[in-house]
């Protein structure tokens, strides 16, 4: 598992660049999303369905333990508002968001007046 | 625009007041995991939002997670120390971040590499004294296994 992130590191992750260069291919273009292939573009950049599903799902895991940690911290009873993913998967991980946090959208009493005309 | 922000955004009251609670100080945090120099430009696409925002003071911490499990000082910790965790549960914190990072980029280095050299077949074989994986890609230059 640690052997990837040290590839990552030193810049040896095999992408197409490298695969190129060594003559086992002939296009620089990630096989799955045709976009400029890099290391950077496997762990975060790839827009293939499955692939940028884990990258969201990777984010939203970071979000509730973050959320988690502010939760046991001393601004734990001031959270209003938190997106993070569904509330089926909160709930996987044991976290109970505050019932008026519970919403996915900003309140609409936080936008300027003038605002409500026109969106 | 009203009601559409990017995902992973806690917001956290910090000094709000009862009889008006739109005019008190907000600080709003959101997880980055560009790469570091794009952090400036990436805390640039909240400023016309803010704008917006009718409150007294807004304080925005993006907290950066590099998708290589790095944490740092100014970017990460002293972050998660503004959202008032100590120095142990923010370094803690930030430990369960870079296991979570280092995971899902195992998890998305084999899931990738599996998907652009999918295996037709992966058989263990006994090659003098010791066992060999053997595989066969499906590729383009392979055209009898990618027909069968």
């Amino acid at each position: 598992m640690k052997r990837n992130i040290f590839h990552y590191r030193s810049g040896t992750l095999l992408n197409q660049k490298h695969a190129v260069r060594l003559q086992k291919s002939t296009s620089l273009q990630c096989p799955l999303c045709q976009q400029a292939d890099s290391a950077f573009h496997v762990l975060s950049g790839c827009q293939h369905t499955i692939i940028s599903g884990v990258i969201t799902e990777r984010h939203n895991v970071a979000c509730r333990l973050i959320m988690t940690a502010v939760s046991k911290g001393s601004l734990a009873g001031r959270l209003v508002h938190l997106d993070a993913g569904s509330t089926n998967c909160l709930a996987q991980q044991n976290l109970q968001v505050p019932e008026h946090a519970n919403v996915r959208t900003l309140p609409s009493w936080l936008f300027d007046a003038r605002l409500y005309a026109r969106d | 625009m009203l009601g559409h922000f990017p995902a992973g955004f806690l917001m956290l009251v910090y000094m709000p007041e009862i009889d008006s609670p739109a005019r008190g100080k907000y600080t709003l945090s959101r997880l980055s995991t560009v790469k570091i120099h794009g952090l400036d430009a990436s805390m640039k696409q909240h400023e016309v939002p803010f704008r917006c925002l009718k409150a007294k003071k807004i304080i925005l911490h993006t907290i950066f997670l590099d998708v290589g499990g790095s944490i740092y000082n100014s970017h990460t910790l002293n972050h998660l120390k503004e959202l008032g965790l100590d120095t142990q549960k923010a370094h803690k914190t930030a430990l369960k971040l870079r296991a979570h990072s280092v995971l899902c980029a195992h998890k998305l280095t084999t899931s990738s590499r599996g998907r652009k050299n999918p295996v037709a077949l992966k058989v263990l074989v006994w090659s003098r004294g010791r066992l060999v994986t053997l595989q066969i890609l499906i590729s383009p230059s392979f055209s009898l296994v990618t027909r069968s």
